[in-house]
């Protein structure tokens, strides 16, 4: 009998713990809100309740009757608490794309004419204001400009008091903004929004169909912004067009437009659209394959054998190179391969060393804390680059900006 | 119920608590974060009730119970929150 009761209470945390783990996981990569709280409810209810019915099999008559008590209470509670999660997500004007949304901008859309739509980002910071100078200067000539301000409701007290009455501070940094794109030539149509910022300007870029987001980033490290959030690289994760980057030192180079690829997918949609830029922007193109030489323990003490591999290794890399470059109908004289100790550095240096305008990555769309632990291409590269650098998200297809 | 199987969930849930953290890392915005928290809180209290299976002793059980209540009315409040402190 004693064993018995063993062998079932084991069951029963088994199994509660594998509840647990199968619900976080779907909370950790599922989408959007909703589907998030069904995977959460499967933690919150059933798991938990599992775990308290192995109170049963421990023979001792406190811990069962704390454990019924709990368990009525999470029988009653997990549900509440899930309910009304979902009502919020489901009523507020938010940056969940499902739930129904606040009346938009009446034909956003219209606001931008022909040519290149820019989509830039301003909050008034110093690398804000670098970045629409830089986006009035390059890319104004070239089409239309939208400069977005993003209000953040929540961190700051803000109480039910009037929220139709218009944020003068947001006011008076949307016509700062104005002015000075004004002042090179181009006009610029604004937009307010409130909310939280990264999703706000995903969602004003895919509402204008912008070409381009253009945003400042205060070139935090990926560990710093995985854990401070950055607009920048939430943006580089999910928005539906190229993300330009114009870090805190970023300079728009005299040479060429140099696009990073590594063979992947990601990184040919990516060279895709560098080529575009380059197509508007006239300034020359550079195709680069960054590569490592992989360090193999044991081979170091034989020179030759050494030698030998870093010739495979470039062998394979010229070869990977020439091949992206006939998909694209690249001319030879465009492509360079380059090594490094890192491959993001590589990339980094020949820019400098080219004086590039601008570096095109591919993202993988890793999460923040995923960039951090994995380590990001792409944000190596945006935390170490000298000219800005335009992220290209992994939704983004190479067709567009054709 | 056998120490070994007790440690070994309590382990477990250990691990489950650091997955959690990465979640509420990841959260976006305050809603995903309240949920988040939601989720963490339900893994002490599993947490909580392995430990006191592992000691035999039920105060632990107690505890989970004083912390389950603490999440649900915060829980309700944050969403409040969200929903009242914003225009609407």
């Amino acid at each position: 009998m004693g064993t018995a009761l063993d062998v079932l209470g084991a069951c029963l945390l088994g199994l509660g713990l594998l509840l647990a783990t199968v619900g976080l996981y779907g909370v950790l990569r599922m989408p959007d809100i909703f589907d998030q709280l069904h995977a959460a409810g499967l933690v919150t209810g059933p798991a938990v309740l599992v775990i308290l019915l192995a109170a049963l099999t421990t023979r001792s008559a406190d811990i069962v009757t704390s454990a019924a008590l709990l368990f009525v209470f999470v029988l009653i509670t997990a549900p509440l608490s899930g309910h009304a999660i979902a009502r919020a997500a489901w009523l507020r004007p938010g940056p969940d794309e499902d739930g129904p949304r606040e009346a938009e901008t009446p034909g956003a859309a219209s606001l931008l004419g022909e040519g290149m739509r820019t989509l830039v980002a301003y909050d008034g910071s110093d690398s804000a204001k670098r970045a629409l100078e830089l986006a009035a200067q390059v890319f104004g000539p070239a089409g239309s400009i939208a400069i977005a301000h993003v209000v953040q409701p929540l961190g700051e007290p803000d109480f039910a008091g009037s929220p139709e009455v218009e944020d003068p501070e947001q006011e008076e940094l949307l016509s700062e903004a104005r002015a000075a794109v004004a002042r090179t030539g181009t006009p610029a149509v604004t937009l307010r929004r409130r909310g939280d910022p990264a999703a706000e300007l995903i969602a004003a870029g895919a509402e204008l169909d912008a070409d381009l987001i253009v945003v400042g980033s205060r070139g935090r490290g990926a560990v710093a912004s995985a854990l401070l959030g950055s607009v920048s690289a939430a943006l580089a994760g999910g928005a539906h067009s190229p993300v330009l980057v114009v870090g805190p030192s970023a300079t728009f180079g005299h040479g060429p437009i140099v696009a990073g690829i590594d063979g992947s997918e990601f990184s040919l949609d990516a060279a895709r659209i560098a080529l575009a830029l380059d197509r508007r922007l006239e300034r020359g193109f550079r195709l680069v394959h960054a590569y490592t030489v992989r360090p193999i323990p044991g081979v170091s003490v034989v020179p030759d054998a050494r030698a030998e591999l870093a010739q495979v290794d470039e062998q394979k890399a010229e070869e990977l190179l020439a091949g992206v470059a006939r998909e694209l109908g690249i001319p030879e004289e465009e492509t360079q391969t380059v090594r490094d100790g890192s491959e993001p550095s590589a990339l980094v240096v020949l820019a400098r060393d080219l004086d590039a305008a601008l570096i095109v990555v591919g993202s993988r769309g890793l999460g923040a804390v995923r960039a951090a632990v994995l380590g990001s291409f792409s944000t190596s590269v945006l935390a170490e680059a000298s000219c800005p650098v335009v992220v290209v998200p992994p939704i983004v297809p190479g067709s567009a900006l054709g | 119920m056998p120490e070994a199987v007790a440690a070994v969930g309590l382990a477990w849930a250990t691990l489950l608590l650091l997955a959690g953290g990465v979640v509420l890392l990841r959260s976006r915005d305050t809603l995903h974060r309240v949920l988040a928290l939601d989720v963490l809180v339900s893994i002490v209290v599993a947490l909580l009730t392995i430990l006191s299976y592992l000691r035999d002793v039920s105060y632990y059980v107690d505890g989970a119970l004083a912390l389950g209540l603490l999440s649900f009315v915060s829980t309700l409040v944050a969403v409040r929150h969200v929903l009242r402190g914003r225009p609407s």
